[in-house]
């Protein structure tokens, strides 16, 4: 049982440093290489496998523990950026019981869904939050969410295959299989 | 035994094999060209060597060419690689001398200015593309604070939101949040600069009875100490006015592009330092000095800082009663 905890913790452990390091990678590596050409959203896959193969809590937790880890590379409120984390993480597990195929076609969808429903959940949420310095988003720049769309799919497949690779190596590989009844829905 | 019953045929065979050896020594002994028997003979051979020789000198030249070809093949191959690696050489020797220029430029501003300026690199941008904010290199270990000032030799940036330890987050003035109280330069009339995260500015809050015009260059009004007074934020690209209320607003093209920004400096003190003064000198200042030279069109622009009257200081924006009845102040801005 110790085991198993201990287990778990480290897997959100090695989650939590592969977001870092993806996270790092868009908004510094990535404008190193290509300037301020829009860079993929490169912790949405993980979002998204997140919602995929745990169950509803565990995703909610840790959607929020991820969320706290990128909110220092942004200038967008935390509470909002949590939102939109998880309204993706949640929106994802409800797609999932609805429609779902066990490729890398499906993960490449849903992370490229999951830009545009990120950006429009950050767009709807900057009218709702009431903070003195903080303006919605009027004008949002829709070739960049175009362009991130269509990046963040190419780059799923490679950052999925590393976190099944860390689900097996710390024995999570089951989880995936256990969360369908978490909805009361089937594939 | 018949010694003259001989057959005749044989003899003839024999003395045409015997004499066809003599007649053909006689006839080379005689200069000149060749017998006509020989004729087709040597046509025929020479065409066949000919053919020969040229078949042969084509598979050696064929061959040779290969030959030559393989090694043209690695010569070139080795020449091209030569090449490549020049190049990205003199790629890496170009950055570094336009390194070399921008530092060298960024250094004599420093020296030249009253300010204390901590210089910083751009380490990254932000997460989310509809912000716009980037990462510096300097944290609250070399003294940033909130609020501190980013400006490069240029203009403006943007202003220091958030610091940890070796670095910190600037907000870029085009981030719809980021706000700054600005001057009209040439009236001095004031405002407030709103970010519109399109690579735009708004100049908000302006007397419906101020003087701006296209073209006119709107400066940082210094109130606070977080930016030097008079330094650069843009330039006036149009001027909304509508039929009712109290106040106008422009729009404003940044003097900084946040898309090229690799070098910039942190505002440690702003040492009141006055920038309106030295426009006319050309001071370090190269944007600013176009942007007062050859933008502003309208009647009393054509002078500089320097012909312009100083106006007294105007009151802070936020205690303006009619801005403030009408439409609601942000937070204090830098």
């Amino acid at each position: 049982m110790m085991r198993e905890k201990f287990l778990r913790l480290l897997n959100i452990a090695i989650f939590a440093l592969v977001l870092l390091l993806l996270t790092s990678a868009q908004t510094s590596l990535w404008m190193q290489i290509f300037g301020y050409f829009p860079a993929p959203l490169l912790w949405l896959p993980i979002i998204a496998y997140v919602a995929i193969n745990r169950t509803p809590l565990e995703t909610i937790i840790i959607t929020q523990i991820f969320s706290l880890i990128m909110a220092p590379a942004t200038v967008m409120p935390e509470g909002l950026l949590m939102i939109c984390n998880l309204g993706v993480a949640l929106s994802v597990q409800v797609f999932k019981t609805r429609i779902y195929w066990n490729a890398a076609t499906y993960i490449m969808m849903v992370s490229g869904g999951s830009v545009v429903l990120f950006h429009l959940l950050h767009m709807l949420g900057s009218f709702m939050v009431r903070m003195p310095d903080y303006q919605p988003l009027t004008s949002p720049s829709l070739s960049d969410w175009i362009v991130q769309a269509m990046l963040t799919p190419l780059a799923a497949p490679p950052i999925i295959w590393l976190l099944s690779f860390i689900d097996r190596l710390t024995g999570r590989e089951m989880a995936v299989e256990n969360m369908e009844d978490s909805w009361g829905g089937s594939r | 035994m018949n010694f003259f019953a001989f057959d005749l045929r044989k003899i003839l065979v024999v003395i045409a094999v015997v004499a066809l050896p003599i007649i053909s020594i006689n006839m080379k002994r005689a200069p000149g060209e060749a017998p006509w028997y020989q004729k087709p003979f040597s046509w025929t051979i020479s065409l066949m060597q000919d053919s020969y020789s040229n078949f042969t000198s084509g598979v050696r030249g064929t061959t040779s060419m290969y030959m030559n070809l393989i090694g043209i093949k690695r010569q070139n191959q080795s020449l091209l690689r030569e090449n490549e690696e020049l190049r990205a050489q003199l790629g890496s020797i170009e950055e570094l001398k336009l390194e070399n220029q921008r530092l060298s430029k960024l250094l004599e501003f420093r020296e030249q200015t009253k300010m204390k300026l901590l210089a910083a690199k751009v380490i990254a941008r932000d997460l989310n593309p509809d912000h716009e904010s980037i990462r510096i290199n300097r944290g609250y270990r070399e003294g940033l604070r909130k609020l501190q000032g980013i400006i490069t030799v240029n203009g403006v940036v943007g202003y220091v939101v958030s610091t940890q330890m070796d670095s910190a987050q600037v907000i870029l003035l085009t981030d719809r949040s980021a706000s700054i109280d600005a001057l009209v330069q040439r009236t001095r009339a004031r405002g407030l600069t709103n970010g519109r995260s399109s690579g735009s500015l708004r100049l908000r809050y302006l007397e419906r009875a101020d003087d701006v015009a296209v073209g006119d260059a709107v400066v940082t009004s210094g109130s606070k100490g977080y930016f030097p007074k008079g330094f650069p934020i843009g330039r006036v690209t149009s001027v909304r006015k509508t039929d009712f209320g109290i106040s106008q607003e422009a729009m404003v093209e940044p003097v900084v592009s946040a898309s090229n920004l690799e070098e910039v400096f942190v505002v440690i003190e702003s040492g009141n330092e006055d920038f309106g003064d030295r426009l006319s000198t050309g001071f370090g200042l190269p944007l600013l000095s176009k942007i007062n030279s050859g933008t502003n069109s309208g009647p009393s622009s054509g002078g500089s800082a320097s012909t312009t009257p100083k106006p007294t200081p105007l009151p802070q924006p936020a205690a303006t009663p009619s801005v403030s009845s009408a439409t609601p102040r942000p937070k204090p801005t830098p």
